[in-house]
């Protein structure tokens, strides 16, 4: 699907970020406590493909794509946006290579001053990067609406004025006007009607193909993910848990968390669904001040041994899969096999005929 | 958003250069339209555009009835025998003060000490506060601790006890501050009212500024790499706007109010200018011989407040519908 070639356009080595928790007191001699948002994820995205990033709501999805784009400082580790390290630059160095990296943002209300003409708010990224005279930015501004199926005339209106998809189309707008290297979307349509969903998704696809862009995608809807994903990486608690292409990843997840969450998707067949086995997951995600010890799925995992809670495993190959998918379990699972009903009580009991 | 066939009243709305265009309507155009349909606010702007223009016509009025703000009329004209004020007449319309000057005439001139104080010590204010609270607000951490300690002393202050103390303090002697020299008159009491009013502004649109640098919007601003300072100026300046306009009109009586007391206490603006709070003051001691001397500096000063209280309620209700309960 895209020319996977050379060094990645973006590569995060062993990042972490941790919030200190407020208003928490503060013990003699203990240490603050911190929210583990980010704990040593190592991912690449190559030019021209659209990696998709899952996973449950407080997985850090959020705060990776903020950390990548430098939205937020990060605690520790590295981020190189076309081979350049991007965590120590200044915010002066930044700037211009702003110009190469866009968001667009989950809510499509939020994301726009109400206050601004949508023109103005389009034409934001021109008025800081550009010294173009008013009347070529607009010109520019109304071709870039025509680009995101919005009407040019509409060039003076409010954010007020526009359906939650319309406005999804002014972010894509602005986030397109520089012509950007890689845009990151968070959530982009998560906040949007389903019928509205498709329509954004096949026009970041549309675009992406016209203007050779490199998209991470940021989703918690797999059916989503899937739709425009070349790879895909699954987050659980702060950490990559599995990342492969697409295919593979739908067709065999490896670690025990993305097939409970693939199996959580809905199926738009209502015969189907009923046949399906659901995989439900016992109790919450964990805290993120206190994640558990070794791996950090092992406290809701129905595979769990005594081991998964000593050391965490590493992100590799298993089954002799190719490199390019890699999971993080001792215990992955098998082409075919589910997390089947009775072992998902198995967390009670730990089975120990199972040797490693 | 739908909106019904244009009427002539939105006619001005249109730029000429782009007739064409589709043109939306701003926030501020649909608060100015809510304003238009508020009986009691435009009632109230009506009373503050009267007082302006009494103030501006000062000298007319004292043109049409030939006598001037300061010139004291002898008895038997100016004031009784006794040395009375003299009630009302056709030749006073207000009647005379004790020292036989024109009250209608004084109360003219007495509008501009107050409409300018009043707008020039809340321009003071909301300057001051708006830098101070989108500084705290924006930038956060050190700033923030620091200017909102700096607002908690301010707001901690008794006003009129520290007012009295500097104004006496400088009525005795001018105070110099480097190249600026601190008279008594229109100038400190404009300063002394201003620096007490902006901890307030401050601390209305640092709250704002905390809630709208979490906006989505913001966060939109900086990953196109917009400085600081575009992102104050564009982003966040417009959103807290409205709440300045509205506290700024609410802020304009309490600063008249505040004048007015200075010079009843003796210590705002010195005579013999024509003054709200120091004809209240001079008034106090014929309250049963002249009613007229006490009563109308009185009520020009109740219904400027009034009107400007009005008004702002009304500026609120038009920039915040929701808070009504009313749709618009």
């Amino acid at each position: 699907m895209s020319s996977v070639s050379g060094e990645p356009l973006v590569r995060v080595a062993s990042l972490v970020k941790h919030f200190p928790v407020r208003g928490a007191r503060r013990r003699r001699g203990s240490e603050r406590e911190v929210v583990h948002a980010l704990d040593g994820v190592s991912l690449e995205v190559w030019r021209g493909e659209t990696l998709g990033i899952v996973g449950e709501s407080g997985s850090g999805k959020s705060t990776l794509a903020r950390c990548m784009t430098r939205l937020q400082e990060v605690t520790a580790g590295h981020v190189f946006f076309d081979g350049q390290e991007i965590t120590s630059l200044s915010q002066r160095r930044l700037r211009p290579l702003r110009r190469e990296m866009q968001m667009i943002f989950q809510d499509p209300f939020g994301a726009l001053n109400p206050r601004r003409r949508v023109g103005s708010i389009i034409g934001d990224p021109l008025a800081i990067h550009t010294k173009d005279s008013g009347a070529a930015r607009k010109r520019q501004v109304q071709e870039l609406m025509e680009l995101v199926g919005l009407n040019p005339e509409h060039y003076n209106r409010f954010p007020a004025e526009f359906s939650g998809g319309q406005r999804q189309r002014i972010g894509v707008a602005r986030a397109l006007a520089l012509h950007p290297k890689l845009i990151v979307c968070d959530e982009p349509v998560s906040a949007l009607d389903v019928s509205i969903q498709a329509q954004i998704l096949n026009l970041l696809v549309d675009l992406r193909e016209e203007f050779d862009l490199t998209y991470v995608f940021i989703a918690h809807d797999l059916s989503v993910v899937r739709h425009v994903s070349d790879r895909v990486a699954v987050m659980y608690l702060g950490e990559v848990v599995e990342q492969a292409p697409a295919d593979d990843l739908y067709r065999a997840p490896r670690h025990p968390y993305s097939s409970a969450l693939l199996s959580a998707a809905p199926v738009p067949d209502p015969d189907f669904a009923d046949s399906r086995k659901q995989i439900v997951l016992v109790g919450d995600l964990p805290s993120p001040i206190h994640p558990p010890a070794g791996c950090r799925f092992s406290s809701r995992c129905p595979r769990q041994r005594p081991r998964c809670t000593v050391v965490a495993p590493m992100l590799e190959p298993c089954f002799g899969d190719p490199a390019s998918h890699q999971s993080a379990c001792y215990y992955p699972l098998a082409d075919g096999e589910t997390l089947s009903g009775g072992e998902a009580n198995a967390h009670l009991g730990p089975i120990d005929t199972e040797k490693p | 958003m739908l909106k019904g066939p244009r009427s002539a009243e939105d006619a001005w709305e249109e730029e000429t250069e782009q007739a064409a265009a589709i043109q939306g309507r701003s926030p501020w155009q649909l608060a100015f339209a809510r304003l238009r349909h508020d009986r009691a606010a435009m009632i109230a702007l009506g009373v503050v555009v009267a007082i302006a223009l009494v103030a501006v016509l000062a000298p007319v009025i004292a043109a049409l009835t030939g006598h001037g703000p300061d010139v004291q009329y002898l008895p038997p004209i100016g004031t009784t025998i006794d040395g009375l004020p003299k009630a009302p007449s056709a030749h006073f319309l207000f009647g005379t003060d004790d020292l036989g000057r024109d009250v209608l005439v004084r109360v003219a001139y007495g509008a501009q000490v107050s409409l300018l104080v009043g707008v020039l010590a809340t321009l003071l204010a909301v300057v001051i506060g708006a830098l101070v609270g989108l500084a705290a607000g924006y930038f956060g951490r050190v700033v923030d601790t620091v200017l909102a300690r700096v607002i908690d002393v301010m707001l901690s202050i008794p006003f009129l006890l520290f007012a009295i103390s500097l104004a006496s303090v400088v009525s005795v002697t001018p105070i110099h501050i480097g190249p600026i020299v601190l008279q008594q008159g229109l100038g400190i009491v404009v300063i002394v009212i201003g620096t007490f009013s902006w901890a307030t502004v401050a601390r209305i649109v640092r709250g704002q500024v905390l809630a709208i640098r979490e906006k989505e919007y913001i966060e939109a601003a900086r990953s196109l790499g917009a400085g600081s300072w575009r992102i104050i100026v564009i982003d966040v300046l417009p959103n807290v706007l409205a709440p300045i306009i509205v506290y700024a009109t609410l802020l304009i009586p309490l600063s008249i109010v505040a004048e007015a007391s200075l010079s009843y206490l003796g210590v705002g603006i010195p005579p013999p200018t024509a003054d709200w709070g120091s004809m209240i003051s001079e008034a106090q001691p014929y309250y049963q011989e002249a009613w007229w001397f006490l009563v109308f500096p009185c009520l020009a000063l109740i219904i400027t407040t009034l009107a400007f209280n009005v008004l702002g309620d009304g500026i609120r209700d038009a920039f915040d519908p929701r808070a009504t309960g009313t749709r618009a």
